[in-house]
């Protein structure tokens, strides 16, 4: 309509901030259609973005917070590669691409002008659900090396010049479990980045080369700003928290995870010295995670309205020392990093956001995924699902009961599904009464699943919380820790068990931390509570 | 064209709109809506009838749409509801997909579930996936009877695990609770034949929650019709089919989106003076406070599943609209950042914009359309109001100074491009986002300010005809008379389709019969079957039509197809059958509109309005004087009670026989 805008007005930047955001949703839509997975289709475990010619963040359509940090990290490491209109760069590796665990693939693409030159880059992300490794799934729970969590790939060129490079997708696609439908999820990334190609080069029509460059650097001083103002609105300062992970999967010792947050003249640093060095068992976390959890609490703490581009992440810095469990070195094993140590980062940084601005943050939510692998040694299934817990307690009211928090949002599977499909039987899914820490306003509920195998399998369970609490805030008492239990008995928090046939597993996550003082709690909010057999009379 | 006298009434959250169609032609109305929304019923008829020439005892057909059903959702105003369930799941309900609403809000909450923990029970019994392990327990039942009569339950919804296959637990539960209360009981494999725990118990929840309010409800507008000597109602369901008042009490949770769903079965009986060759119609409701977006495809409405209201899902099929926060009220307003952005808050009927002169002093989407000269101050927008043309330019005045733009007349033009992204954006979700190309679709623009924007919108979508109805002002109230009966059942049939023997066509049959009953004539009912399919180890599945007697190779043939059409490419691997469904048509007359051949001049005078180009003097014509198979250059405006419609200087408009007008894009 305007081909001839020179500076960016008020008008033209929301209608391009539109386009852009709309050009990501449409790529993640192309995405999620097009993929054969559950994880992509149902849990949309997936991200699509769109980067400017200098690998900036223009928007972003994540449906998992975790990816945040990362998409940005990956397209800077497809970039070193120097590809051209035409070209696709596959990428999953923690080490060398930006990766947070080897599951999740990154595509990239530039995004050619009529003259040839890169006007920006598309990417899209995806958890695969099999990359090969020590098992199916690719999520062994006592892996030592990442080799035994599936096939690396450092950048590397999948498409050249639009032509599918076969040696690199013959070498995937012969490394993992089930090759065909890998196909079809990777078929379904390049149609998403082409789909952007497209829409980009119509938006090129429209605005007029110039324009769009300036209005992209618009948009991102558009988030940048408001970024600003949102940080300058916390009090300056250097802000610090510590906890602990309940031991690397391998050992029992906890193992220490540290921040100090600097507040000063509308910046932020986040320092992680003092952090554990890296461990020989799986929750090592690559670099991505840390840098994900820290934007995931400040989007949260300040105004998640914000457009998230690079413009939003500028004003933000991230210290994290080497060879630290938030930055490993090859060849540590990552996996829990992703689904377990994240949770544990994002208590930390909120925590010391907590002393910036109390009035802020919750009390500490579940702090785990709860991870539940169920599978038979031959091979015939293999089920896994997360399962929510205790939301924190709020400044102003009590967390939700029951209910994904911090880095993960998954859908559960439903009970009905999962006994049609699967040798196993729920027998129990329930909120857990009591579980929630008191407070003024109290802690969320965790959850009470119990689910029996019907035949011989293998039982695996990756989880957090088991000895240390979720903490209350200004007051307010501690959540409840969770219990993973084997037909009633008490098992570690990390456990791998081959059962029997009939074998009950049960698993009680965490409540969520209470805040304020608990007597003064609303009489109508016990009598509530009490009334729907939340907590004890 | 038939003789009988029809007439249509959609209440809406401020006006209750009437369309009365006579031998003589068609007649409008629009009333205030009223707190017991009967009243506005009445007040609305009696107005249109008046207009028409008919006395109430003349009209042979009622049609009707209302937010009961949504109010008391939105309001939390249902019943006082228990929920029995399985022993160890009552708290499904609650649990949800154990997801929670929004990613990075700290302060984000999950709906609180319509029944409270204390009124959730538990019966133990169990039913797996393949047969009825342990029956329910009549003594534990009639206990729980009595529990239920001292907590003095106004309704009971029970969903019991996989119920869907094996209903007999459910039955037995209903069969006592029924003789033991005094209450309506919704038992879940009736309302809703199918597997996932969750969607079926929340939605047999609703059921259970709004029964009571639609049957009182219902009963007061019988009441009334049979004063005024009106027929008993039908009523719209969310399906985009009516049933009788009596089967909507009984299936209570249908009437959830019956007014949306009236805007688009009425946008859809104006296509049907399109040439055959286009793809569908996207169909564009633009009102005080919201847009609506829906889509029609080879000629029918997309219906969804995975509806929800207020966070509740609710499964059983609805017309799939799309809602965006920007209508004519949507209020524009230049954020931290400093851009210029429109709604979601609106200014809504009052104060209402400031061009009302109702003391509105934001500045508002229609403010923008008076300073850009749509509508101009002697344009009459409801019944009763003048338009402060002044006021306008004043409150655009202001927005330009916030915003750094160069004067009112440009802050207008920002407002109106702004919105116009907003409602590209919600289209595209729609159309690209699925698969479907809109440039191969026309766009039906309604509601007060759908026309005002339509063309401007068909331009960013690249989209080439634009169809206006007649009645485009209460287009809703228009459907009620052009939609059949409909009603809907679904069953879970879950098995591989190599695998499939005679227990499939009997229970298609099964579901049929049940189907059948419920509509007033089953002889004359259209019966159609379709299926749910989805390659075996997916969770996602495709409805595909069903052949009668069923062929499991053509049936699978269908699924690759709509699979390759849906989402780009087809798999070597085994297919499942998941679902069946049913739905039982009786189709309505159509609905003929004569127009007025009458010679009065339809130009009224001009008015200077803004375009890309700049300003224009423009033609104003009174839209209802237009003449069948006139044509009217861009750009002009047409006027008519409650919606304006804009031509652009590059569209040209044609008026079809019934009135409706079709835009072209000019070559």
């Amino acid at each position: 309509m305007t081909g001839d805008d020179r500076n960016t007005d008020a008008v033209t930047l929301e209608i391009m901030r539109n386009q852009l955001e709309s050009i990501a949703e449409e790529m993640g839509g192309v995405l999620i259609r097009g993929a054969y997975s559950s994880n992509i289709k149902e849990r949309q475990d997936c991200s699509t973005a769109l980067f400017d010619a200098d690998g900036r963040l223009l928007a972003q359509a994540e449906h998992i917070p975790v990816h945040l940090g990362a998409m940005p990290a990956s397209v800077a490491a497809a970039i070193e590669r120097d590809p051209q209109p035409g070209d696709v760069v596959v990428v999953n590796d923690p080490f060398e691409g930006g990766g947070t665990h080897l599951p999740d693939v990154t595509m990239v693409s530039p995004l050619g002008g009529t003259d040839g030159s890169i006007v920006g880059y598309a990417a899209s992300r995806a958890h695969h659900a099999d990359v090969g490794g020590a098992t199916p799934g690719s999520m062994p729970a006592g892996a030592r090396e990442i080799y035994e969590e599936g096939v690396r790939l450092p950048p590397l060129f999948l498409e050249r010049e639009g032509t599918v490079n076969e040696d690199v997708f013959g070498l995937l696609l012969a490394n993992v479990r089930n090759p065909t439908e890998r196909r079809a999820d990777v078929r379904a990334q390049l149609a998403a980045n082409e789909r952007a190609g497209t829409r980009v080069t119509e938006l090129t029509e429209e605005h007029g080369r110039n324009a769009l460059r300036t209005g992209f650097d618009a948009i991102i001083r558009y988030s940048h700003d408001r970024m600003r103002a949102a940080i300058e609105e916390l009090p300056d300062g250097t802000y610090t928290a510590v906890d602990r992970i309940e031991g690397d999967g391998i050992a029992v010792e906890p193992v220490p995870i540290r921040a100090a947050i600097t507040v000063e003249n509308g910046s932020i640093d986040v320092d992680f010295e003092g952090t554990a060095p890296q461990v020989a068992g799986n929750m090592n976390a690559p670099p991505a995670v840390a840098r994900s959890a820290v934007y995931f609490a400040l989007r949260c703490v300040t105004d998640p309205e914000i457009p998230p581009n690079h413009g939003c992440y500028d004003p933000i810095s991230v210290d994290i020392p080497d060879r630290s469990v938030l930055d490993p070195t090859p060849p540590a094993a990552v996996v829990g990093g992703n689904v377990e140590t994240s949770q544990r980062v994002t208590d930390v940084v909120f925590g010391a956001l907590a002393e910036a601005v109390p009035d802020r943050v919750p009390a500490q939510g579940q702090g785990t995924m709860n991870n539940l692998t169920i599978g038979s040694r031959d091979g015939s299934f293999t089920y896994y699902e997360t399962i929510g817990g205790g939301f924190g307690a709020r400044p102003d009211k009590d967390g939700i009961d029951g209910v994904q928090v911090g880095m993960t949002n998954t859908l559960n599977t439903p009970v009905e599904a999962l006994e049609l499909e699967y040798p196993l039987r729920v027998e129990r899914y329930a909120l857990r009464p009591g579980s929630g820490g008191r407070g003024r306003h109290r802690g969320g509920l965790g959850i009470e699943r119990s689910v029996t195998v019907t035949v011989d399998a293998t039982v695996s369970l990756l989880t957090e919380r088991r000895r240390t609490a979720p903490s209350g805030i200004a007051g307010g008492e501690n959540g409840a820790t969770g219990e993973n239990q084997l037909d009633g008995a008490l098992v570690p928090a990390k456990t791998t068990r081959d059962v029997p046939a009939g074998t009950t597993v049960t698993v009680l996550t965490p409540g969520g931390g209470g805040y304020g003082d608990p007597s003064t709690r609303d009489t109508e909010d016990i009598d509530r509570d009490i009334a729907d057999g939340k907590r004890a009379e | 064209m038939t003789d009988s006298i029809r007439i249509g009434v959609d209440v809406g959250g401020t006006f209750t709109d009437v369309v009365l169609v006579t031998p003589g032609g068609l007649f409008t109305a629009k009333v205030p809506s009223t707190a017991d929304q009967s009243e506005g019923v009445v007040a609305g008829i009696e107005r249109a009838c008046a207009r028409g020439g008919v006395a109430p005892e003349e009209i042979d057909a009622f049609s009707h749409a209302m937010t009961v059903t949504t109010n008391a959702l939105l309001e939390g105003t249902g019943a006082k509801t228990a929920l029995v369930t399985t022993a160890g799941f009552r708290d499904v309900l609650e649990l949800a997909r154990q997801d929670r609403p929004d990613l990075y809000d700290l302060d984000t909450e999950r709906p609180q579930p319509l029944v409270p923990r204390r009124r959730r029970f538990e019966l133990e019994e169990r039913a797996t996936p393949d047969e009825i392990e342990q029956a329910v327990d009549e003594t534990a039942v009639r206990e729980l009877a009595g529990v239920l009569d001292d907590r003095e339950v106004e309704s009971v919804a029970v969903c019991l695990l996989h119920a869907y296959a094996h209903p007999e637990n459910e039955r037995c539960v209903e069969t006592i609770l029924s003789d033991e209360l005094d209450v309506p009981v919704s038992v879940s494999h009736d309302v809703l034949g199918e597997f996932r725990e969750y969607e079926r118990t929340a939605t047999t929840v609703v059921d259970a929650y709004v029964t009571p309010v639609i049957d009182s409800y219902l009963r007061r507008l019988e009441a009334r019709a049979a004063e005024l000597g009106v027929p008993a109602p039908s009523v719209m369901q969310s399906n985009g089919g009516v049933v009788t008042a009596s089967t909507a009490r009984t299936t209570a949770v249908t009437t959830a989106l019956s007014g949306p769903a009236a805007g688009v079965v009425g946008a859809t009986a104006t296509v049907d003076v399109l040439e055959a060759d286009t793809a569908g119609a996207v169909t564009f409701d633009m009102g005080g406070t919201s847009s609506d977006v829906g889509l029609v495809r080879d000629g029918g409405i997309e219906r969804t599943t995975g509806a929800s209201i207020n966070g509740r899902p609710i499964a059983t099929p609805m017309v799939d609209v799309t809602t965006v926060g920007a209508g004519g009220g949507s209020i524009a307003w230049v954020d931290a950042g400093g851009a210029l952005r429109v709604g979601p808050a609106s200014a809504g009927a009052t104060p209402g914009p400031a061009c009302y002169g109702r003391g509105g002093t934001d500045p508002t989407v229609t403010d923008a359309n008076v300073v850009l000269g749509y509508i101009g101050s002697d344009t009459v927008l409801g019944e009763e109001l003048t338009i402060d043309a002044d006021a306008a330019q004043r409150v655009m005045e202001d927005l330009a100074a916030e915003a750094a733009l160069d004067g009112p007349l440009a802050a207008a033009q920002g407002v109106y491009r702004v919105v116009n992204a907003n409602m590209t954006r919600a289209v595209r979700s729609v159309t690209v986002e699925r698969g479907y190309d809109p440039r191969q679709f026309v766009l039906i623009g309604y509601g007060g300010a759908g026309p005002m924007h339509a063309a401007e919108l068909a331009d960013r979508l690249d989209i080439d005809t634009v169809v206006v109805a007649l009645p485009c002002g209460v287009l809703s109230a228009y459907g009620l008379l052009a939609a059949d009966e409909k009603h809907d059942g679904v069953r879970t049939h879950k098995r591989r389709i190599d695998d499939l023997d005679g227990g499939v066509e009997d229970a298609f049959e099964e579901l049929a019969a049940d189907v059948r009953s419920d509509v007033t004539d089953p002889d004359a009912a259209r019966v159609e079957r379709s299926a749910d399919l989805r390659y075996a180890g997916q969770s996602f599945e495709l409805t595909v039509p069903v052949d009668d007697p069923l062929s499991p190779e053509a049936l699978c043939e269908r699924f690759h197809t709509a699979h390759e059409t849906t989402y780009g490419y087809r798999m070597d691997e085994a297919v499942e059958l998941v679902s069946l469904r049913v739905t039982a048509t009786i189709e309505r007359e159509p609905v003929s509109i004569a127009t007025d051949e009458g010679g009065e001049e339809p130009r009224t005078g001009t008015r200077r309005a803004f375009f890309e180009d700049g300003f224009h003097e423009t033609p104003v014509y009174d839209r209802r004087r237009l003449s069948p198979n006139s044509t009217v250059s861009g750009p002009a405006i047409l006027e008519q009670p409650a919606c304006t419609t804009v031509i652009p200087p590059t569209w040209t408009g044609t008026v079809h026989e019934n009135g409706t007008i079709v835009l072209s894009r000019n070559p």
